[in-house]
């Protein structure tokens, strides 16, 4: 009932049908029958037309509302997406998008200091939130009588945050803990700092979201209500509904709680300040590990840039599955790699998309990296098969569909597309934009992107600890 | 004003919003059918049509816990093998023909069951559940896949090392279960790990991978007429073999304080576990429990998140927890700090779990606690791989689906003396093991004081 007429092509191969035919329990026959059915899946296309009934709504204040009901489990999901990220942040502020994130929960005009999450957690709600480059987003997940209480709460704290002194600064050293677990501690997490630091040297993609650690330490109250002011306004968010409810009653609510609120100032909008870069970078980290890292880069087009869905096949073509290139050849037939992965995410700006791997120990960087250089050459040498080609497709399609099996994925994936490509009904189009891809666009935009001279390498050499004895 | 006092009033002031006392619902599970197929094996489906994909899981009564002494890792390194190959069809060619639909597949050994599990396209579920019963029913277990895949296992260990929650979290189990066969890590130990043979491989797989010791879910959008006479053709010669009993001893309790240091240099931040030994999934005080750890340690209104985290901002994460297996599980809280509050932090989750202790919870805490989980337990059924997954494991522990369906009911029938009670009888103050990963030229001075101080270098 959400997905009209989605994956209607039925597969031609029938394993069961036909092992039966040749009468069951022969082996030898099951064997070309497996063989008759693993040539058959690469021909085969996924069915590309879906469509999820979603309302768009307006408020006179700017605000827009994106509603889809589904009665098929008693819960609802609730998503606002904010039109900021680390990439609207300057020097000496990195971070602050996040550190606001954290302030969301510590307290505003109605409900103060520990309110929110009592308040919900009481309701049997749940909430969290993420910050991206691009985006804050807030979601709660809650039994679906409670969107009255919901809609108070996150009107609540759009209207008027009290930045606490107290929790300002026991909420710095929380978020202090986080950049310490999952940047400082976490040789992943430092390679993906130092590839963005490296490849960025104007576009605010150079700093990480969490921040810079002296950044963290001191943000000022007048920094965080200036953010307010200028970016927690109604015209500056996207709100999803997701769940059972009904739309016109929702909407009124929705109305009650929300339509009061001043719209905010226009946002400044960010220039795409990156130069062109002119030559191979390299950065390390040594520290102490007993995996070593290398990793690869490149600029890449924004998420509204055609090239952007051919990205998305390449990076499946390298990543996505055992049967992957990077798997297959580094993990699975080399044993240079213990893990492999491709970081690429749809952003407002021009981006990266690195190649990752984790050395096995007993391979070295420099093989690594040069199989690496070599995976990624073959790209723009040789055109991909078709049944390559088909496999990644066919591993996107179904992902992006598997994206959608709760209304917390529902809301979000709507918030992301229509946040990041304009308009939440391209999101529908996904699975066709996949579709539409050829091994020629592949080949282009390898060739366009993964110049030698365009790159960064950054590798995490392991250090000798020190003697403890 | 007193905190309490200021608590009251908020109450109050927020009064007249009016949440409404939950009321316990029934989770709604898709209606199942089950049946034993004559080789003994254990088939549940389930439909449910939200979307265009069928999920599958199986579970064999086999895990860790069932590694030969000095063959640890066997379990896992059997399940992971299943994937390379079966019926004359190399690695490659299965990776190509689930990745091929779009279709994703994983193998893996907990610690008292292994899995596989997979989901695809309900277009292509014959396809896929054809893989899937070729994979469990027919797999070759070739020398060179088993020698591939004891290295990348032995290669895979070392980067638990570079991950400080991770390695927190294993040289927990190490310790905390020392000799019994919770102990050690699924994956096992580089050194047993290089001791597999095929010849353990396959015998290991004859004995605990058959159709008597296993159980099959599949759920999705599917066709319930034919499902049946589908999965008895792809598992119906599935050998029969036997349901394997083994009996577990409960686990030794931990007896006094003591601090495990495993030694990591150069991190600026401590992970820290205190645990002792918990309660079996079974236990009569599960559910009593579940909302006593609720108040500690679960959700960003637990007394851990408040005092850690809000108050004094010592850490990002920090949370309580039972995990729970047949013969006793483990409590644990969790958490990580910069290394010159490692002591600070350590001290005051441990007032958090004296005060439960202690029974210092109101009325209102209870029932706040009860609300976030009869709230939350719904999400943990609401796609078909989690609604496959949950089935399997009541069978494995003997459960009547009605445990699930019934689960806010029971919640919500816990009182405040269930709550003291259970307190006093599950969380213990005295008796506590610490498992801190971290410099020790920054921490050991902060640790004496929970305890004897034993430090280890890991692997």
């Amino acid at each position: 009932m959400i997905i009209a007429n989605a994956l209607t092509i039925t597969k031609c191969a029938n394993f069961i049908g036909r092992q039966k035919a040749h009468g069951y329990g022969s082996l030898k026959m099951l064997r070309v029958t497996l063989l008759y059915v693993m040539v058959a899946w690469s021909a085969e296309a996924m069915a590309t037309d879906f469509t999820l009934p979603v309302l768009r709504h307006e408020l006179a204040n700017g605000m827009v509302i994106l509603t889809l009901e589904d009665h098929s489990v008693p819960v609802t999901t609730f998503y606002a997406f904010y039109r900021v990220g680390s990439r609207n942040e300057r020097a000496g502020i990195t971070g602050l998008s996040h550190f606001f994130e954290h302030m969301m929960f510590n307290g505003a005009e109605k409900y103060g200091p520990k309110m929110f999450d009592k308040m919900l957690e009481s309701a049997g709600g749940y909430s969290n939130a993420w910050t991206s480059n691009d985006i804050t987003a807030y979601f709660e997940d809650f039994a679906s009588d409670q969107l009255e209480l919901v809609l108070d709460l996150e009107s609540d704290r759009m209207r008027g945050l009290l930045f606490d002194p107290d929790l300002m600064e026991s909420e710095r050293r929380v978020v202090a803990e986080e950049r310490r677990s999952r940047t400082d501690n976490d040789p992943a997490g430092a390679v993906d700092e130092l590839m963005f630091a490296t490849a960025f040297v104007a576009h605010p993609y150079h700093w990480p979201v969490v921040g810079w650690m002296a950044d963290i330490e001191s943000y000022t109250r007048e920094d965080c209500l200036d953010y307010f002011k200028t970016y927690y306004a109604p015209n500056n968010v996207l709100v999803i509904l997701s769940g059972d409810f009904d739309t016109d009653e929702a909407m009124k609510l929705v109305r009650q709680y929300f339509g009061e609120l001043k719209p905010g100032p226009e946002v400044r909008s960010v220039v795409r300040s990156e130069p062109q870069q002119k030559g191979e970078r390299r950065a390390v980290i040594e520290m102490p590990a007993q995996v070593p890292i290398v990793v690869v880069g490149y600029h890449v087009p924004e998420a509204a840039h055609a090239d952007a869905h051919v990205l998305e096949v390449l990076k499946a073509i390298m990543s996505s599955g055992e049967s992957s290139r990077l798997y297959r050849n580094l993990v699975y037939e080399r044993e240079i790699a213990i893990d492999i992965y491709v970081d690429y995410w749809l952003r407002f700006d021009p981006n990266l998309m690195y190649f990752y791997i984790e050395v096995n120990p007993d391979s070295s960087l420099e093989t690594a990296e040069s199989y690496l250089h070599a995976e990624i050459a073959r790209l723009s040498s040789e055109p991909v098969t078709d049944a390559e080609l088909q496999k990644a497709k066919n591993k996107l399609t179904a992902g992006f569909y598997r994206q959608l099996k709760t209304n917390n994925g529902r809301a979000g994936q709507l918030g992301e597309y229509h946040l990041l490509l304009g308009d939440y009904k391209t999101l529908m189009s996904v699975p066709a934009r996949y579709e539409a891809v050829t091994s020629e666009d592949i080949q282009r935009v390898a060739q366009t992107y993964f110049a030698d001279r365009l790159r960064t390498v950054v590798t995490l050499v392991p250090s000798d600890e020190e003697d403890d004895s | 004003m007193s905190a309490r006092l200021l608590w009251v009033l908020m109450v109050v002031a927020v009064a007249g919003l009016s949440v409404p006392a939950l009321g316990a619902r029934r989770i709604a599970l898709p209606a199942q059918e089950r049946w034993v197929m004559k080789n003994g094996l254990t088939v549940i489906v389930a439909l449910n049509r939200e979307l265009p994909l069928v999920s599958m899981r199986l579970l064999s009564r086999v895990g860790s816990v069932d590694d030969p002494a000095g063959r640890e890792g066997l379990a896992s390194l059997t399940a992971t093998l299943l994937r390379r190959g079966a019926f004359g069809y190399d690695a490659r060619e299965f990776a190509d023909a689930v990745d091929g639909v779009g279709g994703e597949l994983q193998t893996g050994a907990n610690l008292e069951h292994s899995y596989a599990t997979a989901e695809f396209l309900a277009r292509d579920l014959e396809f896929g559940l054809g893989l899937f019963g070729t994979m469990l029913t027919r797999p070759e277990f070739s020398a060179d896949e088993v020698a591939r895949e004891v290295r990348k296992a032995v290669a895979a260990r070392r980067s638990v090392l570079d991950n400080p929650s991770a390695l927190a979290n294993e040289q927990m189990y190490i310790h905390l279960f020392s000799g019994h066969p919770y102990g050690h890590p699924e994956e096992g130990f580089e050194e047993s790990i290089r001791s597999i043979t095929r010849a353990d491989v396959v015998s290991f797989y004859r004995r605990h991978w058959t159709a008597a010791n296993s159980v099959l879910s599949i759920v999705g959008d599917l066709d319930s007429a034919r499902i049946r006479s589908l999965v008895e053709h792809v598992f119906g010669d599935w050998t029969a073999g036997e349901k394997v009993s083994r009996t577990l001893s409960p686990p030794t309790p931990v007896s006094g304080k003591r601090v495990v240091l495993i030694v990591k240099r150069d991190i600026s931040q401590a992970q820290i576990r205190i645990c002792q030994v918990g309660i079996s999934r079974t236990d009569a005080d599960y559910f009593a429990v579940m909302v006593a750890n609720t108040i500690l340690g679960a959700g960003f209104t637990s007394w851990l998140m408040d005092e850690i985290r809000v108050n004094r901002g010592l850490s990002y994460s920090v949370s309580s927890r039972f995990i729970s297996y047949s013969a006793g599980g483990l409590f644990r809280v969790s958490t990580s700090t910069k290394n010159h509050t490692t002591g600070e932090t350590i001290q005051v989750a441990l007032d958090q779990v004296a005060r439960l202790w202690r029974g210092e919870m109101d009325d209102a805490a209870v029932q706040n606690a009860k609300s976030y989980i009869m709230g939350l337990v719904p999400l943990n059924y609401e796609t078909s791989d989690d609604v496959a997954r949950a089935l399997v494991e009541l069978e494995y522990y003997g459960q009547p689906v009605s445990w699930i369906e019934d689960y806010p009911i029971q919640i919500d029938a816990v009182t405040i003396d269930d709550v003291r009670r259970v307190a006093r009888a599950h969380f213990s103050v005295d008796d506590l093991l610490f498992v801190v990963v971290a410099n020790p030229d920054d921490v050991t001075d902060q640790l004496a004081r929970f305890g004897s101080v034993t430090q280890v270098s890991p692997e």
